[in-house]
């Protein structure tokens, strides 16, 4: 009873300090988009919570009418990029979700408005602060006395860590043009984030571990890890969350344990990467030895007590395979999870007894892009949904629901809920404080928003290095040196800053290069001319005046097209390059600089490197397989047989590429249940004779396929010039990944002879191969669409050249040597040219799809670095200037295909009978 | 049948060479036809077995794993809610033990109590809330009574959706996101507002058959809420020493429908505990009290004409009738509680096994259509999002009907031109076209959305169709072949008089067929796959592709779903391939020198 008058008259209280901001009398009907607003079809407490305030704010702002923000998000590392490309698309929330690393950007690309300005609008007496022009700009602006006190109560909101994340330094164009850079909040907190442990207590149980007891130290947390990692039942003691590119978040919290940070703000103000130190280095072979050290159980050898990946993990969690893993609990409600199932405790202590993990805020912004009405009445939601009336609606409807034992011990006490207080189990409480208590803000300064990609390269480096037999301290001494490596790349690219003449240098070379992709582009372009020139003089003007017109009209919505589509946009992309453009502001004219800057990048011609790998294996591997494939289709005897295997072969066609990519990423996992591995791994069961048979006999099949390829050309005296070449490129291509398979033990044949002792393979998670993983997929699927075209030209070789061979006695081989392939010279030729151009241009949205880019950077082809420069970095001045460098690579090609394609004719198939 | 002659193929040389071919290709045909496999059978399942590497989902063909199956829907993939009713402390629904195997199961007084629990709750009026209807939500599927639930919503609304949110609410995107919380009826800090979602909920409950209806247990919430807390859920061992008994397992304990008496203390104070607590007052009844004595407490109390009946435990009680009803209960005796439930109703010691029981035989009972519906519900989901009730389908097929016509019209005429005008300059205009090629998509991406942008031509159709339509190569390729049709056919055609329209569509583009329709399958392929351009430039919802659903259903959806979309996805594709192969192997164009 007490409990319930004691929060009406809360409520009451709470209705009058709520009224005290100005009702608008002098609004009218406002739409606002929101982030973060839960469907009805969510059923967590989280969900149902936040749904009840928004209807208490809806019932208390009638006017306001609010709408879900709904726009696709790319996964992966590209997951801030949702609103981002909103914003850019022209549909962007009103209240931008902001976290700690996005913070710096969302204020240099001037997305968000002032708060402190607009919260003293909303609470003004005068109502000309909220009252605006026919052009949009207001009346009247709020006296100092007001912004102050707006300043004061917002400060009172914001937990005292994210203060200095909130209340920072205008770096937007707009305060860098007027010179009036001053500070502002930015964005306001509506809840805390922070890390702890979560454990399974019925795997603690059947593994003879206390359940009640979670590992307090490093030591313990290794070996309770190995303990609980059960391979028969592909379980594993701990979970770290990390794709390729997110790696070193899921590490952070061994990091921040060790006392080692990611970046450190210094003197004068810039951020600076700080990972390279020594506790750093600790931590992160601490985490090899987790993650790579093999151990012994029962005569095992198990390789890893820890799995890491991305999504995938939650159901392996839920379906208890995970027996622990790090978590962010938020200050409100500390999970919704089974007490009894799940325990919470603190992060372990570290040898150097300190302990620590992520700490961060959702934060929400105001979209400067707004209209002034809508700024405001996202002003006044967000300053709803962090007030204590907010509050105490979600406390009740988490304890309504059940879920009193998790909320928030201090929010319980607050809205007097003694009894689900006592409820609380102690452990968590205690969880929940010491993580906060030793929570390490995320990085939020200029730039950091990429740390944990840069972090991420020395950490996935350190899990590749064989340390196996390496002492304790030699281990840690190479891993420390990988991350000072990192760190002072890192710092370069922080820092952003180069010595005037260093860049005026820089913009010479630049200058030159620009030049080079200039006079590349005309020489080709006036080559080209020529040529069709040339061949245009052929033709004559036999036509009237009127006839051209006729003509031209027809060619009108084509060139039209061509002319708006195309062109347009080169043009564009043109200026683009010189420009430092920005989505909300006005961009910036900066001359050769975007080029210098690409230059200069290291990962830009790493990217470029990887590029001709990438181009090299999709050549040497994906260009025959379709021809073959027509070959042997077209020898199928019966026709119904070559109809069903045509449909067969054609199938993975029917399903986008990127689907393909999902598809095979699930037959790469990497344990030893995965599909893949699983057929591997079949190979160990044979017999010692086998085995060695087995092997021998692939080897033998192998070089065979290899001496053919280069006895093809020589055989064949009639190739000539460009194919001859291309084959014994191809030849030399498959001679050289072969040796390097052997060589690097990729393939991990212990010895030629006796029994196969494979382990499983990794896949698309060794860096070594990753590429090959990336492109099989586009084999596996190109050969049977590819072939259609090879199937279509074999009809036009004439019967009776074959018949005539026969007469001559001419063999199979024969026949394809000198009847078949010289056939089809110019078409492969020019499919060989097609192949090459759209390697190079393609395979983006792929790798994307597969592999992010990683593992350590080992996909990161040029046209991804691009895409991830331009989307998500926002750099898209340095982007274009990226994707012109990397037409200056195509001009050639490009050229020679269009010589090539003017002197093909082309012939239809209709004439044949044959289906 | 080219490279062997007709005499050597029937050589026992030919036949071997074939022989190996068709071998080749076999494998080869396998590691396609492998992926879809999987696919298939991913679709047909939910959480609990989608982990499974088994090519025939194992509810298929046994029949434990039906009845597992089965109970994951019943009990909305919520464990816990299991354990309630079963008195079992399973972790997950692929545990849970086949009734079969304690051999007494099959024995007739099981069977009977199933009959007799059948009988129980077709025949008693059992009060709304103390029951739950199985499959009204799930995590990644959407079961059957949930999909029935949105129907009839959108039927009662007439397809109002803001009215409905209004109602509701809370803002709703689309009947597809409609879902109804669980309801917790036994805790007491549930509170429920009767709506139009409750109202047809409740409809839908009385009509489902008994085994379909989750009972409430007051036992199972009490272990869950006051015992398994305290002394953990594993063994009885904890439990037993502080209570001086001899359980073997949880399954054994049923919470007594009235205070345990003094001599034994401990599981007296849990029962007050849980009781006065965490028990909703609805579930209790006051014994040695009349109607008489609680107008008399109201009258006092509240010093009004208020005047409650009596709670008989038949009643939800909620708000002020809630409150009036607790205060009263709190002036009486706890020795005059009398707790009311299903399983006091039925006879508590039999009620969790006939509940399995009942289930098992249900599910044996209804295995192929169970089987069915279970196979089908993540074909179903996506067939709602896609063509029930969102717009993928009908944007795609406008899409790409508006691409293909686009493309086979202004390229055959732009090539048409080319060709049979002579206009001087072919050669540039040509290059003039073909000439981006040379350029990497990522340098006119960025300015091409910029464009878009400013002409306001994002979330248009316009703006998806543009990077289909003028298409140098098509005009390139088209040229040639026009080039190669014979020139007497115009020149006859001009005699007769015809105009150079019926010219082009009658003879050119006539003759053109088999081309055309390689092109149009081109077009048409390269629109449907498509997915990150139309995420960029057509972002909002209501002109969302099929592709770019599938791509956003991705993030959300259990991978069976996954599955489901992209089988479903598919078939346009495969069945244009299927029906016009040979058409497309006739007009496939090759390159050859001149």
């Amino acid at each position: 009873m007490a409990l319930q008058v004691a929060v009406a008259l809360l409520a009451v209280i709470l209705v009058h300090a709520s009224l005290a901001i100005a009702s608008p009398a002098d609004s009218q009907r406002v739409t606002i988009v929101l982030q973060e607003v839960p469907q009805p079809s969510d059923n967590r407490p989280l969900a149902i919570a936040r749904r009840a305030v928004i209807r208490a704010f809806a019932e208390q702002h009638p006017w306001v009418e609010i709408k879900p923000f709904t726009m696709p998000q790319i996964s992966g590392s590209a997951m801030d990029s949702g609103p981002l490309m909103a914003i850019a698309a022209g549909i962007p929330p009103h209240a931008i979700y902001v976290n700690f690393r996005q913070s710096s950007t969302y204020i240099e690309q001037g997305f968000l408005e002032p708060m402190e300005v607009l919260l003293a609008r909303v609470q003004s007496d005068n109502v000309a602060v909220r009252q605006t022009d026919a052009a949009g700009r207001w009346l009247a602006d709020p006296i100092s006395q007001e912004l102050e006190r707006a300043l004061a109560l917002i400060r009172q909101r914001v937990p005292e860590l994210a203060w200095d994340v909130v209340y920072r330094q205008d770096e937007s164009p707009r305060a860098l043009t007027s010179g009036r850079a001053d500070k502002h909040v930015w964005a306001l907190p509506a809840s805390t984030r922070v890390t702890a442990m979560l454990y399974r207590k019925d795997l603690f149980y059947e593994a003879d571990l206390d359940p009640e007891r979670p590992p307090a130290t490093w030591d313990e947390l290794l070996v309770y890890a190995r303990r609980l990692t059960v391979p028969e039942r592909n379980q594993y003691g701990l979970m770290i969350l990390g794709g390729p590119d997110t790696l070193s978040w899921g590490v952070y919290t061994f990091l921040v344990s060790n006392g080692a940070r990611a970046v450190k703000q210094v003197e004068d103000g810039t951020w600076r990467a700080v990972y390279g130190s020594p506790e750093a280095a600790e931590a992160v072979e601490y985490f090899w030895r987790l993650a790579r050290e093999p151990f012994e159980r029962d005569g095992q050898v198990i390789p890893t007590a820890v799995k890491i990946g991305t999504r995938e993990l939650e159901l392996l969690w839920r379906r208890g395979q995970i027996a622990m893993r790090f978590n962010t609990l938020d200050d409100e409600l500390l999970a919704d999870i089974n007490p009894q199932l799940v325990g919470i405790a603190p992060v372990p202590l570290s040898p150097r007894g300190m302990r620590g993990g992520e700490l961060n805020c959702r934060m929400f912004g105001v979209f400067s892009g707004a209209t002034p009405q809508q700024q405001l009445a996202v002003m006044r939601y967000l300053w709803f949904i962090t007030g204590d009336e907010a509050q105490r609606i979600r406390t009740e409807v988490y304890v309504e629901n059940g879920f009193g034992a998790f909320v928030s011990p201090d929010l319980l006490a607050k809205f007097g809920y003694h009894r689900q207080l006592q409820r609380v189990p102690e452990a968590w409480k205690t969880a929940f404080h010491t993580a906060l208590a030793h929570g390490v803000p995320e990085p939020y300064g200029h730039n950091t928003q990429h740390i944990y990609r840069h972090m991420s390269v020395p950490i996935s480096q350190a899990l590749e290095m064989d340390l196996a037999d390496v002492p304790r301290q030699e281990r840690i001494a190479r891993i420390h040196a990988a991350l000072q490596e990192s760190e002072r790349q890192t710092n370069a690219k922080l820092m952003g800053v180069i010595a005037p003449q260093e860049m005026r240098q820089r913009r010479i070379v630049a200058a030159l290069v620009v030049a080079l992709v200039a006079v590349a582009f005309m020489v080709g372009g006036v080559k080209l001319w020529r040529y069709f020139s040339q061949t245009a003089s052929q033709t004559v003007d036999v036509g009237g005046r009127k006839r051209r017109l006729v003509g031209w009209a027809m060619l009108l919505p084509v060139m039209g097209l061509t002319l708006l589509w195309m062109y347009v946009p080169l043009s564009g992309g043109l200026v683009l390059a010189f420009t430092d453009y920005r989505l909300a502001v006005q961009s910036s004219f900066v001359g050769l600089d975007n080029f210098a800057t690409a230059l200069y990048d290291a990962a830009f011609w790493y990217s470029l490197g990887r590029t001709f790998f990438f181009v090299a294996l999709m050549i040497a591997l994906g260009f025959w397989p379709p021809i073959l494939l027509a070959i042997l289709l077209d020898e199928v005897p019966s026709a119904v047989l070559k109809y069903l295997f045509r449909t067969i072969f054609y199938l993975p066609a029917i399903v986008s590429g990127v689907i393909i990519m999902f598809l095979w990423k699930q037959l790469y996992d990497p344990s030893p249940n995965g599909q893949l591995n699983q057929i591997v791994l079949t190979l160990n069961q044979l017999g010692p004779w086998a085995a060695t048979g087995l092997k021998l006999i692939a080897l033998g099949l192998w070089f065979s396929f290899l001496a053919l390829l280069f006895w093809l050309p020589v055989r064949m005296e009639e190739l000539r010039g460009l194919f001859r070449t291309l084959l014994w490129v191809g030849a030399a291509a498959m001679a050289g990944m072969s040796g390097w398979l052997l060589l690097s033990g990729q393939l991990a044949f212990t010895s030629l002879i006796g029994r196969f002792e494979l382990e499983p393979l990794r896949w698309v998670d060794s860096p070594q191969l990753a590429m090959l993983c990336v492109v099989l997929p586009t084999v596996w699927a190109g050969a049977g669409p590819g072939c259609l075209l090879y199937l279509a030209a074999l009809k036009t070789v004439p019967e009776d050249l074959y018949e005539a061979a026969d007469i001559d006695g001419a063999g199979v081989w024969h026949k394809v040597c000198y009847i078949t392939l010289p056939r089809l010279k110019f078409l492969i030729g020019i499919q060989f040219i097609a192949a090459v151009i759209g390697a190079f241009k393609g395979g983006t949205d792929y790798i994307l799809a597969m592999t992010g880019g990683g593992p350590n950077d080992a996909t990161m082809i040029l046209s991804l670095q691009i895409f991830i420069r331009t989307f998500m970095d926002l750099q898209f001045g340095l982007g274009a200037a990226m994707a012109w460098l990397l037409g200056l690579m195509l001009v050639g090609f490009t050229a020679y295909q269009m010589k090539m394609l003017s002197r093909a004719e082309f012939v239809a198939n209709t004439a044949s009978k044959d289906t | 049948m080219a490279l062997l002659g007709q005499v050597e193929a029937r050589s026992s040389r030919g036949r071997l060479i074939h022989g190996a071919i068709i071998l080749v290709l076999i494998v080869g045909g396998v590691t396609m036809v492998y992926p879809f496999a999987i696919m298939l059978s991913g679709s047909l399942r939910s959480e609990m077995d989608q982990a499974d590497l088994d090519l025939v989902p194992s509810f298929w063909t046994d029949e434990a794993a039906l009845y597992r199956k089965f109970l994951e829907t019943k009990y909305n993939q919520d464990i816990e809610a299991l354990n309630r009713a079963h008195l079992r402390g399973y972790f997950s629904f692929r545990d849970v033990a086949d009734p079969r195997l304690p051999s007494e199961t099959n024995s007739p007084d099981t069977a009977a109590a199933a009959q007799r629990l059948n009988a129980f709750v077709q025949e008693t009026d059992l009060p709304h809330h103390w029951q739950v209807l199985g499959g009204i939500a799930g995590v990644g599927t959407v079961p059957e009574p949930l999909r029935e639930l949105r129907r009839r919503l959108k039927a009662r609304y007439q397809d109002d959706l803001d009215a409905f949110s209004r109602d509701v609410g809370a803002p709703t995107l689309s009947w597809l996101a409609v879902s109804l919380p669980v309801p917790a009826w036994t805790s007491r800090r549930y509170n429920f507002e009767p709506n139009a979602l409750y109202q047809t909920y409740f409809q839908l409950l009385d009509e489902a058959p008994p085994a379909q209806r989750q009972l409430v247990s007051l036992t199972g919430a009490f272990l869950q809420a006051i015992i398994y807390p305290q002394y953990g859920r594993i063994d009885t061992a904890a439990y037993n020493a502080a209570h001086a008994v001899h359980l073997k397992t949880f399954g054994d304990f049923r919470l007594p429908a009235t205070v345990p008496g003094p001599d034994q203390p401990r599981l007296r104070g849990e029962w007050i505990e849980f009781v006065t607590k965490e028990l909703h007052p609805s579930f209790i009844t006051l014994a040695q009290v009349s109607q008489a004595d609680y107008d008399a407490f109201l009258q006092q109390a509240f010093e009004g004409e208020t005047r409650w009946p009596l709670p008989d435990g038949h009643t939800w009680l909620s708000g002020a009738q809630r409150e009036a009803y607790e205060r009263f209960l709190e002036t009486r005796l706890v020795e005059h509680y009398v707790l009311v439930g299903p399983e006091y109703l039925f006879g508590q010691a039999e009620l969790p096994h006939a509940v399995a029981a009942l289930e098992y035989q249900y599910a044996r009972d209804h295995a192929t259509a169970l089987r069915g519906t279970y196979s089908i519900r993540n074909y179903l989901t996506v067939l709602d999002e896609l063509v029930f009730q969102g717009r993928p389908l009908i944007n795609t097929v406008i899409f790409c009907f508006l691409a293909i016509s686009a493309a086979l019209l202004i390229n055959p005429l732009a090539a048409y031109a080319l060709s049979r005008y002579q206009l001087p300059g072919t050669y540039k205009v040509l290059l003039f076209l073909m000439a981006t090629i040379a350029f990497p998509p990522m340098v006119t991406l960025i300015p091409q959305f910029i464009l878009l942008r400013k002409l306001h031509l994002l979330n248009t159709f316009f703006a998806l169709m543009l990077p289909l339509m003028a298409n140098g190569y098509m005009i390139f390729l088209l040229k040639g072949f026009f080039d190669s049709l014979p020139r007497e056919l115009y020149e006859a055609a001009r005699i007769d008089g015809a105009s150079e329209m019926r010219m082009f569509f009658q003879i050119t583009m006539a003759l053109s067929k088999p081309i055309l329709a390689v092109l149009a399958l081109g077009t048409f392929t390269h629109a449907y796959l498509m997915f990150l351009y139309p995420l960029l430039v057509a972002p909002d919802q209501d002109m969302w592709l099929i592709s770019v659903w599938l791509f956003q259903y991705q993030q959300r959806a259990s991978s069976a779903g996954i599955y489901a979309s992209i089988i479903l996805a598919s078939i346009p594709t495969l069945l244009i391939f299927l029906f016009a192969q040979r058409t497309i192997m006739r007009g496939i164009v090759v390159p050859t020198e001149k």
